[in-house]
């Protein structure tokens, strides 16, 4: 499975988008807007089919935080979280990031294996100018809320995520 | 949405994914329930917000 967790600003010139999961791509969730149709993936924002495609047009990324739901209350303790009594609370299950392996079925619907990194194995995404770059979880150093992580090319220190008001 | 008071179903150790405005206001999306739902469509200040996993 996944285990991405990806933030997105929804306007879309200027318009709201609404999102709901429609599917699998690639050993991925992917997701359609209500307004159009579009099919979408959440890894980057792009569309992979239907009347926005081979636009130009993307979700911009958001910042987001994982971390443990007792460090973050501690933080923010006015935080707000969604009811759990949803009618689907029994689907609700535990679940370790990263954990679980890929089973047969999601296997199958690789497009492309990358055997650069196990299965599973977590990484910290950025994406900075014009590319990508992964950094090993395991390998990240934290020096307060800041975020420190070194490659080859270069050492890289980020601070977690906090949006700016519009 | 409820305050964090209400919250009587998660764990210390449970993982959320956060969204933090400057103002302050955040919002916390358990894993748990991502993984089900996949997407969330907030609003958090006024602020639409995607929240996918």
């Amino acid at each position: 499975m996944c285990s991405s967790g990806v933030g997105f600003d929804p306007l879309i010139e200027g318009t709201r988008h609404t999102f709901y999961a429609s599917g699998l791509y690639n050993g991925l969730f992917v997701m359609t807007d209500d307004q159009t149709g579009a099919l979408w993936t959440h890894f980057d924002g792009t569309v992979l089919q239907g009347p926005l495609a081979g636009g130009e047009i993307e979700l911009e990324l958001q910042p987001i935080v994982h971390m443990p739901w007792g460090d973050w209350r501690e933080a923010h303790p006015d935080t707000l979280v969604p009811i759990s009594e949803t009618g689907y609370e029994n689907r609700y299950r535990d679940v370790s990031p990263g954990g679980g392996g890929l089973s047969d079925f999601f296997e199958s619907m690789l497009i492309h294996e990358d055997d650069r990194l196990g299965v599973g194995e977590l990484v910290l995404g950025v994406n900075v100018g014009p590319g990508y770059r992964a950094y090993l979880l395991a390998s990240v150093a934290y020096d307060g809320p800041v975020a420190i992580a070194d490659s080859r090319a270069a050492r890289v220190s980020f601070r977690g995520g906090r949006r700016r008001s519009r | 949405m409820v305050t964090a008071d209400e919250v009587t179903w998660l764990e210390h150790d449970d993982i959320v994914m956060g969204i933090l405005l400057d103002s302050g206001e955040a919002q916390a999306f358990p894993i748990s329930q991502m993984t089900y739902h996949h997407v969330a469509n907030t609003t958090l200040a006024g602020e639409p917000y995607l929240v996918t996993y």
